[in-house]
């Protein structure tokens, strides 16, 4: 969702290839969390759910798929970020995939049961990738901003000689 | 595991393949060894989606097969969905 709200004000046509096609695949990755957890919980008995510590969630929402967090909290939009500021959303979106990739490693620490760890381990390799194209990603909009400016802003961004350009960085 | 999910682990190797190769090509359109393999592997990957569409059904609703007799049928809500397992 950050990626694919992101991409609408990116300047440059790779980056958006990048954010729409990293974003769809983000989507397909719901899925799959959404249906390891769906197989998990299915078949819980009462006994199960209140042993497992299941019984929390049981009671807000049965054995329904909804987004939250290990730790209870709800998923909310103030999570992501879409900044208009290509700069400030490659790094945005950089954090994200390391924040992903150490929720996958914790999960892989805690989790025996093969068929939970052999999806996770793909999908924590999956991160590893994105970031890969994220930093091929920062590396060429510094390059289109100015090839003489290494520094992580555009500088030329708010002189009056490039007004015309709007919001285009 | 059924010849269904043996052919469904062969299309979705290549249609991962196409995914990641993309992937690489956004950030390396120039890369003709890329591009090549691409192509290569699109072409394959369309065959093995036609071929396992006509034998299990849709895997997306716009896979129908419009010659096939069974068309008029909706074959699209016919389980199980793919989160509801073998």
């Amino acid at each position: 969702m950050r990626y694919l709200n992101q991409r609408y004000n990116t300047p440059y046509d790779d980056i958006k290839g990048v954010l729409t096609d990293i974003g769809t695949e983000e989507l397909a990755h719901m899925e799959m969390i959404a249906a390891i957890v769906y197989q998990l919980t299915k078949n819980l008995t009462i006994d199960e759910i209140k042993k497992s510590g299941f019984d929390t969630y049981f009671v807000d929402h049965t054995a329904g798929i909804y987004p939250v967090s290990a730790s209870g909290t709800p998923w909310r939009a103030e999570y992501i970020q879409s900044k208009g500021d290509i700069i400030t959303d490659l790094h945005e979106d950089l954090a994200a995939e390391q924040k992903a990739r150490t929720t996958y490693d914790n999960i892989l620490r805690l989790i025996d049961d093969p068929e939970v760890r052999d999806p996770i381990k793909f999908l924590r390799e999956r991160e590893i990738v994105h970031y890969q194209r994220f930093g091929e990603s920062l590396r060429k909009a510094q390059e289109h901003l100015d090839s003489g400016n290494f520094y992580a802003f555009n500088p030329s961004f708010d002189r009056p000689e490039n007004a015309h350009r709007k919001t285009k960085i | 595991m059924s010849s269904r999910n043996a052919d469904l682990k062969t299309l979705q190797m290549y249609e991962f393949m196409l995914h990641d190769t993309a992937l690489f090509l956004d950030t390396h359109p120039d890369n003709a060894k890329a591009l090549e393999y691409y192509k290569k592997y699109k072409a394959i990957y369309d065959e093995a989606r036609s071929e396992f569409t006509r034998k299990y059904g849709p895997l997306a609703h716009r896979d129908i097969n419009i010659d096939k007799p069974d068309s008029m049928k909706w074959q699209w809500i016919e389980g199980p969905w793919p989160w509801e397992g073998m």
